[in-house]
């Protein structure tokens, strides 16, 4: 997959984000006895240490917090929103 | 490391959909249309981006119309030809030839925001396309209270005490079909909640029960307005009622009042279940034959009338009881319907008689409407 337009939208910030390591957030998905689907993967490299993409309309957890819950990946919320997002893991597998 | 980067980011096999869920709840709820996490992820970056840049301006512009300066890319450029990142989701980031204008455009609500470090660069901007925006700031937008999470009421005792109720209604309404309800729903990009379903599977057939005192709005004319899910309003237009799409997607939402019909100014917000049920016990009580209300203050109510011989509840549920301002009830036989409204009990039969039996019975004083 081309992945152009991630690059593309990380010049519109206008500091330079230090990506997360790749390393780090696939042994996040072992810790939590997972595989975390590539989509997951390439947003936290992008954007797991941009606080700014990370708190916007929607509310991504920091790598750390990431969690299984009801046999899925809880990564966030949206804005006072009740709700939490996940993927589920049946359709990751 | 290489084989990695390479796995990530040219293997493409698994594209699984984000869901939403709430606490103590099993079940997980995806809106329409998702189509995937890939979509979903880009397109969020680009809008908490957007979200935090210094100067945004917002324009209502329909799906169609959008979809054209897009395709003519007379203003806007896509970030990817890649489809799957640019129809994905329901919010679709872009940015201008330039690459100084972040945009997206938001298909739900049918509104397009653009974004820029400068004032100068998004005027600039601005006027060298047909659309008329104006300034938005995301900060200024009226959000719903964040709110507890609402215990799930059972979806089967709601049927069981719709089924009660259909006996109170002189000419029982066709049932509509729930696929039908919603594919409403598809049509509007939402997966309309099961509370709201249920009662236009029963009442939506019916126009007499429909604005008989609520004016609830036939199946096919809800719509979405400012991310709001608006399907009625209260009497002669008091406060319109919608359900926001943010906290939709859990086992028992929030019905909310608006003072507005843009849905920005909420009075007030209550549990689905509670909302509906009682809602469509008004309404009937409102096309039955004879009426008449007694006043009862409200701790008495609850304390000493209530399911004590002479008006009963139709759920033990509290959250039911008392999670809305219409309390509904019904007399033994069932051949009388209440509600309970700011100090007042309204009771209603389909016959003068019946009426008049439970005045004596009850001893109580009721002055006819």
């Amino acid at each position: 997959m081309n992945i152009g337009y991630y690059d593309k939208l990380l010049t519109f910030l206008n500091y330079d984000v230090e990506k997360l390591i790749i390393d780090n957030i696939l042994a996040k998905g072992e810790e939590l006895g997972v595989t975390f689907p590539n989509s997951l993967v390439r947003f936290y490299y992008y954007f797991g240490n941009c606080n700014e993409v990370l708190n916007g309309y929607y509310k991504f957890f920091k790598l750390e917090d990431i969690k299984i819950w009801h046999e899925g990946i809880v990564f966030g919320t949206k804005e006072l929103s009740i709700n939490y997002l996940c993927i589920v893991l049946e359709e990751t597998t | 490391m290489l084989l990695i980067l390479h796995n990530l980011f040219v293997d493409n096999t698994k594209d699984p959909t984000v869901y939403y869920t709430c606490e103590d709840t099993d079940d997980w709820f995806s809106e329409l249309n998702y189509r995937g996490s890939e979509a979903f992820f880009f397109n969020i970056a680009c809008m908490n981006i957007l979200y935090h840049k210094p100067f945004t301006s917002a324009a209502n512009i329909p799906k169609a119309k959008y979809n054209d300066e897009i395709s003519n890319k007379n203003s806007f450029c896509t970030f990817t030809d890649d489809d799957t990142i640019n129809n994905g989701y329901q919010r679709r980031g872009f940015l201008d030839k330039s690459g100084k204008i972040l945009g997206c455009y938001w298909n739900l609500i049918g509104r397009i925001f653009v974004s820029a470090d400068s004032k100068e660069e998004l005027y600039e901007f601005a006027n060298s396309t047909d659309i008329k925006f104006k300034p938005f700031s995301f900060k200024s937008v009226k959000k719903t209270e964040k709110k507890k999470k609402l215990p799930k009421v059972d979806s089967n005792i709601m049927t069981e005490y719709y089924e009660k109720l259909l006996s109170f209604l002189p000419d029982i309404p066709e049932k509509l079909d729930k696929n039908k309800i919603l594919k409403n729903g598809g049509e509007l990009g939402v997966k309309l909640p099961r509370q709201l379903v249920d009662f236009y599977r029963y009442f939506g057939s019916s126009d007499k029960f429909l604005d008989s005192f609520f004016i609830f709005k036939k199946l096919e004319d809800i719509h979405v307005e400012n991310n709001v899910l608006v399907f009625g309003a209260t009497n002669e237009y008091y406060s319109y009622l919608g359900i926001d799409l943010d906290c939709m997607y859990c086992d028992e939402p929030y019905v909310t009042e608006y003072s507005d019909n843009k849905c920005s100014d909420i009075i007030d917000s209550y549990g689905a279940s509670a909302f509906f049920f009682n809602a469509a016990c008004f309404q009937i009580m409102n096309i039955m034959q004879a009426m008449a209300v007694v006043n009862i203050s409200k701790k008495y109510f609850f304390s000493k009338i209530l399911d004590k011989k002479k008006v009963f509840s139709f759920y033990d549920d509290k959250q039911l009881k008392k999670g809305y301002y219409i309390s509904a009830c019904h007399n033994e036989d069932f051949s009388v319907l209440c509600c309970y409204v700011d100090d007042v009990l309204y009771a209603a039969a389909n016959d003068d008689d019946i009426l008049n039996d439970f005045e004596k019975k009850t001893k109580w004083e009721l002055d006819w409407l």
